[in-house]
């Protein structure tokens, strides 16, 4: 039992933190929210130079061979600037999902492109009919004699501009589950960003009649479930990392300002209606760190942390909500403006609680895991 | 950062269950009970421990302990905690007042208090809460003066616990007039059994006899139980408050709660003939209370784990004491909610669900975010230490 970071933690958290002190301020972020791609992979590629986005990836495919909690580091770092990057999906789902199938010479190949380039692969799970990623999916996979051909729907899909393939859930004609990488750029299909809180970017994806090879289906059935539920796992709680980012970067800004701001001939923060609202901000928030970093640390131990995660999910969901708006009632209305820095954190921490699980599906993962 | 348990501090986890199990008796329902069977059995409890040398355990040998590991100690605090603390009172020694004789004591006074401690023979209480003085500790009245040859202590404590059963008492009082109210303060050992001291208990929601008043009427106490130097009680006091708010393992009694609100929801049938806990508010309320549980102890492990890397981060203790004391009330009032109707029926009832532990519970919640410094003066302490708020 040790709460002390070790080295490497250290050493990521350290890096990244300058990292992005220095060449990501909130001008900048702001610019790259507004941007068409809505990301800019410059940054991700320097992230991946340095090693730190394929952190988690075996050290055979080119990876830094840690876990999940090591990358937990670099995920909080990301929250904190409020940048939009692919560390849940591409970092997270799809690098686990590729490592929990049989690696088939494909699955091989993008989990060197992750890792060594900085490629971009996304996951595409929701679809109109679905309420979150772990549904079922109705995208439809038609089996031919060369591969086959998909259609369907997807929403949601983060970074799809960007990304160089989509890891598409579908259903074939027996009603098996079938994974495949669709091509950004395979003829049919058609992208549109979403209008979202968060300012991520996210698209719907039309999919018409696209056809796909025989090589580009990565699993099917049982182990095609397993392992989305397993790239679910790491990028809820990559997710749940970056989300404290931004609580953190919420407690800073809210307790800057209260000991800056005057009313009453004083600091507001020296009236305890202020500082203790603040103060609960840093207890929730740290709790939540070790939730999640007990969760990772599980999940690092090849154990199932299902019901970690989903407790920790729960928890985050309920505190984030109570934190963003204490820091909104705390601000007054210099809060609510586009201009300062807040609402950057404010979008994205409430968007996150209804990613990967809103808390009526995390209760119920939880209330199964616990044996209810 | 690591979350495993010391393989040793499980093993000697299932060793003291097993001990518990044969010594604790069937009436024991908890320290805080209204039954005069209670305190002589802790003071039984405490030498039987003793005898094991896992009294003290963590204290370093030559003050009678055993220089444990810190997560063997925690597993006792665990386990007493889960278990209604049959220390009794005596948790007290261990975790704040002998390591304050071990700091602050001479070599006699270390020798003179800390060995019956560790044998588990005495009871001491704390008297530092006055009728005026709560969270303004620091402006207390109860007066020591020095004639010359021991001093006279006069005034009044209040809300403290055990003093009925107490030997010692461990008492800030003024010795001098400073300037500012932190200053001329002086801790000193004051035997309960001298003249002049009166107990009186107050009836309170949690019992006829959990607090009382303490009188002290000219009651002489010798030089030589002058804890420190005199005038720097404050800093014997701030140090007895960073040793206490690690002690006490309040989710260990969350968990203890939790299993039976569990137990009690897969036994107890809805109106439709299903058990309880099929309703997925049950679950929902199970699972945001086990989450939480989760939490407060991986907060209360933070403070060991920072303590045994040489730090002392005064926020962690703060974050601690309120996450957990909230989390108590928290789970009174959901367990309470799940037993329905019943819930309010009281312990001695023939018809309370869980012998009335729920309702038990919830009472004795209620002074948790008061006790050991308010939840409100933890949340100064984050706010000017932890995230530099002006004062």
């Amino acid at each position: 039992m040790d709460f002390n970071l070790n080295e490497v933690q250290l050493m990521i958290q350290d890096g990244a933190r300058r990292f992005f002190q220095n060449s990501l301020d909130s001008t900048k972020i702001r610019a790259i929210e507004e941007s068409e791609d809505g990301f800019s992979i410059e940054y991700w590629r320097q992230l991946t130079e340095l090693g730190w986005t394929a952190l988690a990836i075996p050290e055979a495919s080119g990876g830094g061979g840690c876990g999940i909690l090591d990358l937990c580091f670099l995920a909080e770092e990301i929250g904190r600037s409020a940048a939009s990057m692919p560390i849940a999906e591409t970092a997270g789902f799809v690098a686990t999902f590729l490592q929990t199938i049989d690696q088939s010479p494909l699955a091989q190949n993008l989990l060197r492109d992750i890792a060594n380039s900085g490629t971009v692969f996304t996951p595409a799970l929701a679809e109109p009919v679905s309420r979150d990623e772990s549904s079922m999916p109705t995208c439809e996979f038609e089996e031919t004699a060369s591969g086959g051909i998909v259609s369907g729907t997807k929403i949601l899909v983060p970074f799809a501009a960007v990304a160089k393939g989509f890891l598409t859930s579908t259903i074939s004609n027996d009603g098996e589950i079938v994974i495949l990488i669709i091509d950004r750029d395979a003829e049919g299909i058609f992208l549109k960003r979403h209008k979202v809180t968060g300012g991520a970017p996210l698209y719907s994806l039309q999919i018409n009649k696209v056809e796909v090879s025989a090589e580009s289906i990565l699993a099917r059935g049982n182990k095609a479930k397993k392992a989305i539920s397993a790239g679910l796992d790491v990028a809820t709680m990559l997710s749940i990392a970056q989300v404290i980012g931004n609580c953190e970067e919420i407690i800073r800004i809210t307790s800057e300002y209260a000991a800056y701001r005057e009313q009453f001939g004083q600091k507001i923060g020296q009236f305890q209606a202020v500082s203790h609202p603040i103060a609960n901000m840093r207890v929730h928030t740290d709790a939540c760190r070790l939730l999640n970093a007990e969760a990772a640390w599980i999940y690092d131990q090849c154990e199932d942390a299902t019901l970690e995660i989903a407790e920790t999910k729960v928890f985050t969901n309920e505190i984030v909500v109570d934190i963003v708006h204490s820091a909104h009632a705390l601000h007054g209305a210099i809060g609510y403006t586009m201009e300062y820095d807040l609402q950057l954190f404010t979008r994205r921490a409430r968007a996150f609680c209804l990613s990967y699980g809103n808390t009526e599906r995390q209760t119920e993962r939880a209330a199964s895991a616990f044996g209810l | 950062m690591e979350f495993e348990f010391p393989a040793q501090a499980e093993e000697f986890r299932q060793e003291l269950r097993a001990f518990m199990k044969e010594e604790l008796p069937t009436w024991w329902k908890g320290l805080f009970k209204d039954d005069d069977r209670i305190y002589p059995f802790t003071r039984e409890f405490c030498m039987k421990l003793a005898e094991r040398n896992w009294l003290t355990m963590s204290w370093p040998k030559k003050f009678g302990g055993n220089d444990a590991d810190v997560w063997l100690q925690m597993v006792v605090r665990e386990e007493m905690w889960g278990n209604g603390e049959p220390r009794g009172p005596q948790y007290m020694n261990l975790n704040y007042i002998g390591p304050m004789i071990m700091e602050f004591g001479t070599t006699e006074q270390q020798e003179r208090f800390l060995k019956p401690m560790a044998a588990g023979e005495v009871i001491w209480c704390q008297g530092f809460s006055e009728p005026s003085s709560g969270s303004d500790l620091a402006s207390l009245k109860t007066k020591a003066t020095d004639n010359g040859e021991h001093f006279v202590v006069n005034g009044q404590k209040i809300w403290t616990s055990y003093a009925t059963f107490a030997d010692w008492c461990l008492l800030l009082c003024r010795t001098d007039q400073g300037e500012r109210k932190h200053q001329g303060l002086s801790m000193l050992l004051v035997d309960m059994n001298s003249p002049g001291v009166t107990v009186r208990p107050i009836s309170s929601m949690g019992g006829p006899k959990e607090l009382n008043e303490v009188f002290f009427d000219n009651v002489n106490v010798p030089y030589d139980c002058l804890l420190g130097s005199r005038g720097q009680g404050w800093r014997v006091t701030i140090a007895a408050l960073d040793y206490e708010r690690v002690g006490a393992a309040l989710h260990a009694q969350v968990k203890f709660i939790l299993d039976r609100i569990v137990e009690y929801a897969r036994s107890k049938n809805d109106r439709n003939g299903k058990a309880l806990i099929h309703r997925a508010s049950v679950q929902s309320a199970i699972v945001r209370l086990h989450a939480r549980y989760r939490a407060a102890r991986l907060l209360c492990y933070r403070i060991v784990s920072d303590m045994d890397a040489g730090k002392n981060r005064a926020v962690y203790p703060a974050i601690n004491k309120i996450f957990s004391s909230e989390l108590n009330i928290l789970i009174g009032n959901i367990g309470l909610d799940i037993l329905g109707a019943q819930g309010q029926l009281s312990f001695d009832d023939d018809f309370a669900p869980l012998n009335g532990l729920i309702n038990d519970h919830w009472v004795h919640s209620i002074p948790q975010v008061i006790a050991m410094g308010s939840n409100e003066i933890q949340r100064n302490i984050i706010s000017q230490h932890g995230l530099g708020l002006p004062r």
